[in-house]
């Protein structure tokens, strides 16, 4: 498959909020304020391209030789915590400033699905290595875009009149729904 | 002994995991950073661990 | 649930506590997969019997397991049972199987089951996790069938059900002509709406109940003014 298509179809077409349904509980949960999107979108995306890559990595060099595929699900899931776990301490180990930033979201990703969703996605898909590369990268971009797009929309409902019944996450989906159409409009993009 | 190899990697996998909890937990936390919180008001997610962990911090203050 | 505890009724205990529309935790699934009533059913069914045997087993295991690899624990336990549970829809529904997709495999990070260890079943014993889990999946399922009713019946104007064994048609109702149908409700848009609609009537409902409790309270505040208002009289009546 064309790199560049596969690519566009999982930061765009496919996109994982908007079109898969995926990762929506960290979608709801800090899209409140802008700086907090992007300090998720960014550790979202460190954690799904390193986690994902070494899930390939374990699927096709440990469990198929073996002949273990229907423990996929136990192994990803405990090499998703464990390394959520690494990244954690590198970064508090080196990067204070960095830790600042993405220090709170970080326990929150392992029970992210997006996350388990990739590293699957790229096995049932039957991707090479470079293409699990470029869907790593592509779906959790696609992820950040959304977040990002999503917490400038929801800074400035902060401030509107709503009903009170609908304040908060139900006015929010709303907003998804019309952002949905929009990115809709792309499918005919490829 | 397909058996036994799955259940020794789930096992390293564990350990794995329990090691780097640990060695998680006794990396210090760097200056300045002591006191993070997260941003929870205006979100719906009640069951959410950080909020959870947030709320139990107050409590112990 | 740290929210003081209350005696409910069944019902009034779905809508309040409801692990969806109130605590929003499962959605992804649940906007996913509510196209039709029987994917419905299927993740409904999947989800109770992972939730209720992962909570049974967290209880057993909760008090022997070391602290430092409590969570990666639950996530093996309720791994392999999602591991399961896929392995026999696969055997014998595959074709709901296939439509359901990831979504089986997604459980495993589905908030409500590790929620629910994390908040219930490490700290209670076996029969109130076993309950605890079963009222949590029957009212996920409540709000899945909520979803897709809603969504199969504007979407494509049929109620339907089949046997997920043999995908033999077993009831199907057409209630709006194909004139009026609004195909926009099985896609992502619609789920979306859906969803806010569902939620806001939620909230809704919560808001109602808690003004209505505050007036109790008033009230009750007011009687018991009036109460201490007349026993002052009779009081003074007395000493007079």
């Amino acid at each position: 498959m064309n790199l560049l298509t596969l690519f566009l179809s999982a930061l765009l077409i496919n996109n994982v909020i908007l079109s898969k349904f995926i990762g929506m509980c960290p979608f709801m949960g800090v899209s409140t304020k802008l700086s907090s999107a992007v300090g998720m979108g960014v550790a979202v995306i460190f954690v799904i391209f390193g986690a994902s890559v070494l899930s390939w990595a374990l699927y096709y060099y440990c469990l198929v030789p073996l002949g273990l595929e229907y423990m996929k699900l136990i192994c990803f899931i405990l090499l998703i915590a464990a390394f959520v776990q690494f990244v954690e301490m590198f970064i508090k180990k080196n990067s204070p400033s960095l830790y600042k930033s993405l220090g709170i979201y970080l326990p929150l990703i392992t029970t992210n699905c997006a996350v388990l969703y990739v590293a699957l996605d790229n096995i049932s898909q039957g991707y090479n290595f470079i293409e699990t590369l470029v869907n790593s990268i592509a779906v959790p971009a696609g992820f950040m875009l959304v977040l990002v797009i999503f917490a400038t929309i929801r800074e400035r409902l902060a401030g509107s009149d709503t009903p009170e019944a609908w304040k908060g996450n139900p006015i929010a989906f709303v907003v998804a729904a019309i952002m949905a159409i929009a990115f809709s409009a792309f499918a005919g993009l490829v | 002994m397909n058996v036994i190899v799955a259940i020794l990697i789930a096992a390293a996998l564990l350990g794995l995991n329990a090691w780097l909890y640990v060695a998680n937990k006794n990396t210090p936390v760097p200056e300045g950073c002591e006191s993070l919180k997260p941003d929870c008001a205006g979100c719906g997610i009640t069951d959410c661990a950080v909020r959870i962990r947030q709320n139990d911090r107050e409590e112990n203050e | 649930m740290s929210e003081p505890v209350k005696k409910r009724g069944f019902w009034s205990e779905m809508i309040y506590n409801n692990p969806v529309f109130g605590l929003y935790l499962g959605i992804c699934s649940t906007l996913a997969i509510t196209t039709t009533l029987n994917n419905a059913i299927g993740m409904g069914v999947a989800v109770i019997v992972v939730l209720t045997i992962s909570n049974i087993v967290i209880s057993l295991i909760a008090p022997l397991t070391p602290d430092e690899i409590h969570i990666p624990v639950y996530i093996v336990v309720i791994a392999t049972l999602v591991t399961v549970v896929g392995m026999l829809m696969q055997a014998y529904t595959p074709e709901l199987y296939s439509t359901l997709g990831t979504f089986i495999d997604l459980i495993v990070v589905n908030c409500i089951i590790l929620g629910r260890a994390e908040a219930y079943a490490c700290s209670h014993n076996v029969a109130e996790s076993a309950k605890d889990g079963l009222m949590m999946g029957l009212s996920y399922t409540f709000s899945l069938l909520a979803m897709s009713l809603i969504r199969q019946l504007l979407g494509t104007g049929v109620i339907e059900l089949s046997n997920p064994m043999n995908n033999q048609v077993i009831f199907s109702l057409r209630l709006i002509p194909e004139a009026f149908e609004i195909p926009v409700f099985t896609t992502q848009t619609g789920a979306f709406l859906t969803f806010a609609v569902l939620s806001a009537l939620v909230a809704a409902y919560k808001l109602n109940d808690e003004k209505k409790e505050k007036a109790a309270a008033k009230a009750k505040a007011d009687a018991a003014k009036l109460a201490a208002a007349n026993a002052a009289k009779a009081k003074v009546k007395e000493a007079a």
